[in-house]
């Protein structure tokens, strides 16, 4: 569904990704894994368009998105969740929602309303709060919020930037929760870039393993959850310690 | 060595402004006719008023669109007090100078406290207002037909109407105006104005008054335009109202943009070049503004560093080669308590009951999952935002209410996660401005800013922007900038993202050498292969919150810390 | 001092200050989409009247006048964000002010050429008044109020209740997420400066009948609907309406009391006072950064 070739972002002087190649499959949750500055949000920020890579391929249900800027890709299934979760803070929630079906004019009215309460029945804590500014929710209500509304395009692919970022464990399990349900129910592939890796990989069919801008490792979850001292990444290799 | 490289150094360095002056000097030899010089004197009077003008744009980035009326002051000051009140010129002068650094400073205090173009608006209503006050005032103003039989500016029993002579008069001045204002914009005051106007956040870091610095520069520049109508008047003999419209003023912008900003010489450029456009264009007076609005608007849009902007500009600092002593603080002294400190973004608390301290000569590190809060709280600590609640006590005092720049005074230096280098700067100029954060003795700093380049091995770079260096490069600079103001306390943000393995053993052992120097240092940072072994102790946020505070050891096996970094089930691994 | 009078000011001033809240609106639409504050603001103020004005002494019905010349104010709206796109990547904030100040001076000196320096009129309401709270309220008066109402009416059903309204205002909280769920920010930007020149076409054509109009009011009215939003709090345009209303009165109020050759000298104090005390205006959240 989604094939990432060659892909090279450059911020200024600085190489942020470099020759990345990844793809995701109909159906599956794959994780790209990385730490800080790894180059994950690079990653997501140039498939969504956000940011124009200097050299790459990136296809989109077999369509080349290169000249596509990040709205026409919205149109085309895409979504993506920012990392920090992009709120609209001085809106409500339900406007929040009511402007993630921005890119299908034609649903309307009651159209509209049957979509936000389905996207609300996924997160029944956002149903209270439909009518408060979405600046006023909790970290964990703005993620899920920041979900739904991508979901209101009915996305075929759903990118996730970090979406554990600041929320305690049991939120994250939720939201984790949700999302695996999202795939198996609904079909939406999911893509999640992430630096929690119990997150993606509990959930996740595949993953990548990404270190300064290339992919350093890729396998199926339980490949990568066993082969790997994933610590290492994080809590920085063997020489953490030194006693 | 030093001497030699010192007296040549005088020498480019005023040459420039020297070659200008002379320029000027010799033009009565190209025509004495009264006219022609009669306009040249009105160029330089421009002159003045413009460079000032560039003082206050071009580097500290603030913009005036009434700057006309600061002229207009010093014109009526004089015009008035010679004729109605029987003043001679030289005592009216100094009156017209006050009178607009008075207006300046009024102006200055609420529009500058603020970032954002509230000055450019309020001076938008200087001529209007200006023209409101002289109908208001007509009875001894002279109302909308001015001032007429203003005497001229006499020396002993010598009046001065010779043409050649006042333009010599006008051009004395400039040149003493000029060379102050040369050397002051590349001084360090110069390099303060060029942060300010590329980034006050990173500028208050550094320890500069930023509100004090912009409202000092209005009213300089203020002074200065009224200098330059007292002299206008003692020439003209008249003034009326209608000279200092609006279309003065931004006239007085377009010159100085279309010359170039923020070079002093930019503005003379822009002055000779479109001064005499009213007398080229004096057939088609009524098209001037769509000219002078349209050249604006295409200059700004295409070219906006103006004329000026084909060449680079050329710093005047270099580093020299004098060894300077490596300051030692007594260790074990506390020089940071935070105490409870936090702060909310709208519904999410960023920053929840945080208490830390740090003593001289430790090094402690704060880690967490992205967005636990970290940068948060060193934005707290080092005054960047305001906290919620809690206290900060910095080498005995307490800080909490300070602003930043204040904060960087009492020796608190710090980092920021995006190097915020100021890129209309030279690295070594950066790292002088950290080093000038107490703004003491020049010489000094220049030997203590050398001190770090040469420390952090920087000196190959000394002299390029920082966009014509690396990352690690533009990391270094920033530490070394963070650190050439001797602070006793260090706040460094993320100082390893984005370095290779190489790179980060030498930030390391830089790291250790400021510690063993006694500095007090608080690092954040993800490379735990940078943080747990220069560590005394790790603190571990997430969501906000504090979880454990202790020696690296204990942390890296704390089952929550694992918890926190990869959202692992505490039961499954506990 | 006649306290009588005091109603006949104010009401003389509510007018001008509903008009100079339109202004104002124009300012807050265009800042809260691009932060740019936008110099030429007042020059739409004065092409709407005076563009009125021609069409009008053409004989043409004011039926069809005002909606030309709306038309027209909006295509030059449209132009201006046209040309500030084709900055260079990455220009900050002075530039593209600088720039609106270059088109301001220019649209004005085109002004001068295509109307004269005169100051002119049109008549778009008879005279007449009526009684109310012991002031007498003409019919321009009320036509102002009314058609401010209107506006204010139709902007907050576009904003609040249309779909590209709600949009815009997400595109001014967070550019970058709107990007995220299909909204283009360039057309948002685009659409605030037409909107903006429409708001400025009509509030020339509402106060040229009553104030008259010459090429050169462009300014004092940008100053006028700048403190307006100012004083409302740049972030909301319907702060705009209020603080014009707040700073028509202190005009009237200050006109009729102290003198009407300082009619533009209130705005100004207004403004400093204002930025001294509260910054972020009356219905603001501290929308200006204080530099710390």
């Amino acid at each position: 569904m989604l094939d990432v070739k060659g892909l090279q972002v450059r911020y200024g002087t600085v190489l942020g990704v470099d020759g990345l190649d990844l793809h995701v499959n109909q159906g599956e949750i794959v994780v790209l894994i990385g730490a800080n500055g790894a180059g994950k949000s690079s990653t997501v920020n140039a498939i969504a368009g956000l940011v124009r890579p200097v050299a790459g391929l990136i296809k989109f249900r077999d369509a080349d998105m290169g000249k596509l800027d990040a709205a026409a890709r919205v149109e085309h299934g895409m979504a993506l969740v920012i990392e920090g979760r992009g709120v609209f803070s001085e809106m409500t929630v339900r406007e929040n929602l009511e402007l993630g079906a921005y890119s299908r004019p034609a649903i309307r009215s009651a159209a509209l309303r049957r979509a936000a309460d389905h996207a609300i029945a996924m997160f029944p804590r956002l149903g209270d709060r439909f009518d408060q500014a979405a600046g006023t929710l909790s970290g964990g209500e703005q993620q899920m919020l920041a979900i739904a509304r991508a979901l209101m395009s009915s996305p075929k692919l759903l990118v996730l930037d970090e979406p554990s970022l600041g929320l305690a464990p049991r939120i994250v399990d939720e939201i984790a929760e949700r999302l695996t349900l999202l795939s198996s129910e609904e079909g939406v592939t999911i893509l999640i870039a992430e630096q929690n890796a119990s997150l993606g990989l509990d959930i996740a069919k595949r993953g990548y393993i990404l270190q300064n801008g290339r992919i350093a490792l890729e396998g199926t979850a339980p490949e990568l959850h066993s082969n790997t001292d994933l610590i290492r990444f994080y809590l920085g290799g063997q020489s953490y310690v030194r006693t | 060595m030093s001497k030699t490289s010192g007296w040549s150094g005088v020498g480019v360095r005023q040459a420039p402004v020297l070659g200008i002056l002379a320029a000027f000097a010799a033009i009565p030899a190209m025509s004495q006719d009264a006219y022609v010089l009669g306009v040249w004197t009105f160029l330089l009077l421009n002159i003045l008023v413009v460079i000032g003008l560039d003082l206050l744009l071009g580097y500290a980035g603030q913009l005036s669109l009434g700057h006309g009326i600061f002229v207009a002051i010093g014109a009526y000051a004089s015009g008035l007090l010679t004729t109605k009140a029987g003043w001679s010129g030289w005592a009216a002068m100094p009156v017209g100078t006050i009178a607009a650094s008075l207006l300046a400073a009024a102006v200055a205090v609420p529009t500058l406290r603020l970032r954002g173009y509230y000055l450019a608006l309020a001076t938008l209503g200087f001529p209007v207002l200006f023209d409101a006050m002289i109908r208001v005032t007509s009875q001894w103003s002279g109302g909308s037909s001015g001032v007429i039989s203003i005497p001229r500016l006499r020396l002993g029993g010598y009046i001065l109407r010779d043409p050649l002579v006042y333009y010599y008069l006008v051009l004395g001045v400039v040149a003493v105006v000029l060379i102050v204002l040369w050397n002051l914009a590349g001084s360090r005051l110069g390099l303060k104005l060029r942060a300010i106007h590329a980034d006050e956040t990173a500028a208050s870091a550094r320890g500069i008054n930023v509100v004090f610095l912009k409202a000092s520069v209005f009213v300089a520049s203020a002074a200065i335009a009224a200098l330059s109508g007292s002299l206008y008047v003692h020439n003209v003999q008249f003034v009326a109202p209608d000279t200092f419209g609006l279309n003065y003023s931004l006239i007085l912008v377009i010159m100085l943009v279309v010359g170039g900003m923020g070079r002093i010489w930019g503005g003379i450029l822009g002055v000779v070049l479109l001064g005499w456009m009213p007398e080229l264009l004096r057939e088609a007076a009524t098209w001037q503004p769509v000219i002078f609005g349209s050249i604006l608007a295409t200059i700004m849009l295409f070219a906006p560093n103006g004329l000026a902007g084909v060449v680079r500009r050329r710093s005047f600092f270099a580093p020299v080669t004098r060894k300077v002593p490596n300051t030692t603080f007594h260790r074990d002294e506390r020089v940071l308590t935070v105490n409870e400190i936090e702060k909310a973004f709208g519904g999410v608390q960023a920053v929840t009951g945080l208490s830390f301290h740090v003593d001289a000569g430790e090094i402690k590190s704060i880690i967490g999952p992205n967005g636990a809060g970290k940068s948060t709280a060193l934005a707290l600590i080092s005054g960047a935002i305001a906290t919620d609640g809690g206290t900060i006590k910095l080498c005995g005092q307490s800080v909490e209410t300070a602003p930043a720049f204040k904060r960087a005074q009492l020796g608190l230096g710090r980092t920021f996660q995006h190097a915020r280098l100021i890129p209309t700067l030279t690295v070594y100029e950066n790292i002088l401005l950290g080093a000038s954060v107490l703004g003491s003795a020049t010489q000094r700093d220049e030997h203590q800013a050398s001190h770090v380049l040469q420390q952090v091995g920087l000196e190959h770079v000394a002299q390029h922007y920082p966009d014509q260096t690396n990352q690690y490069e533009r990391r270094l600079t920033e530490i070394g900038t963070a650190f050439a103001g001797n602070p006793r306390l260090l706040l460094l943000d993320e100082p390893g993202a984005g370095l290779s393995s190489a790179d980060i053993e030498q930030l390391a052992s830089l790291l250790r050498e400021l510690k063993a120097n006694g500095r007090a240092i608080v690092l954040v940072d993800h490379i735990m292969s940078l943080v747990l072994p220069l560590s005394d102790s790790v603190l571990v946020l997430n969501s906000g919150m504090p979880i454990i505070d202790s020696d690296p050891k204990t942390v890296i096996s704390d089952p929550k810390v694992r918890l926190a970094y990869l959202g692992e089930s505490g039961d499954v691994h506990a | 001092m006649d306290w009588d009078v005091i109603p006949q000011f104010l009401a003389g001033g509510l007018a001008i200050g509903a008009v100079y809240g339109l202004i104002g609106v124009g300012f807050s639409l265009i800042y809260n989409t691009s932060k740019v504050i936008n110099f030429a603001q007042g020059e739409f103020v004065v092409y709407g009247g005076l563009a009125t004005v021609s069409l009008t002494a053409a004989s043409l019905p004011t039926a069809v006048a005002i909606p030309l010349s709306l038309a027209a104010s909006v295509v030059l709206g449209g132009a201006l964000q046209s040309l500030l796109s084709t900055a260079r990547r990455g220009s900050n904030e002075l530039t593209y002010i600088m720039t609106t100040i270059g088109v301001a001076i220019a649209m004005q000196g085109l002004a001068q050429h295509i109307w004269g320096t005169d100051f002119k009129t049109f008549a778009l309401y008879s005279d007449g008044t009526i009684r109310l709270m012991g002031a007498t309220v003409n019919y321009g008066t009320i036509t102002t109020l009314l058609a401010t109402s209107t506006v204010c009416a139709l902007l907050w059903v576009f904003l609040y209740r249309t779909m590209i309204g709600k949009a815009m205002r997400a595109c001014a909280n967070d550019s970058r997420a709107a990007q995220t769920i299909g909204i283009r920010p360039r057309r948002m930007v685009l659409l605030a400066y037409v909107a903006s020149a429409g708001i400025g076409g009509l509030a020339g054509i509402l106060i040229t009948p009553s104030q008259m109009m010459s090429y050169d009011n462009g300014v004092p009215l940008a100053i006028k609907g700048f403190t307006a939003a100012i004083v409302g709090g740049l972030a909301n345009p319907f702060g705009a309406v209020v603080g014009g209303v707040v700073l028509g009165l202190l005009e009237g109020l200050g006109v009729g009391l102290i003198s009407s050759d300082l009619q533009n000298a209130y705005a100004f104090l207004s403004l400093l006072v204002i930025l001294l005390v509260r910054p972020q205006g009356l219905f603001g959240r501290a929308a200006a950064g204080s530099a710390r």
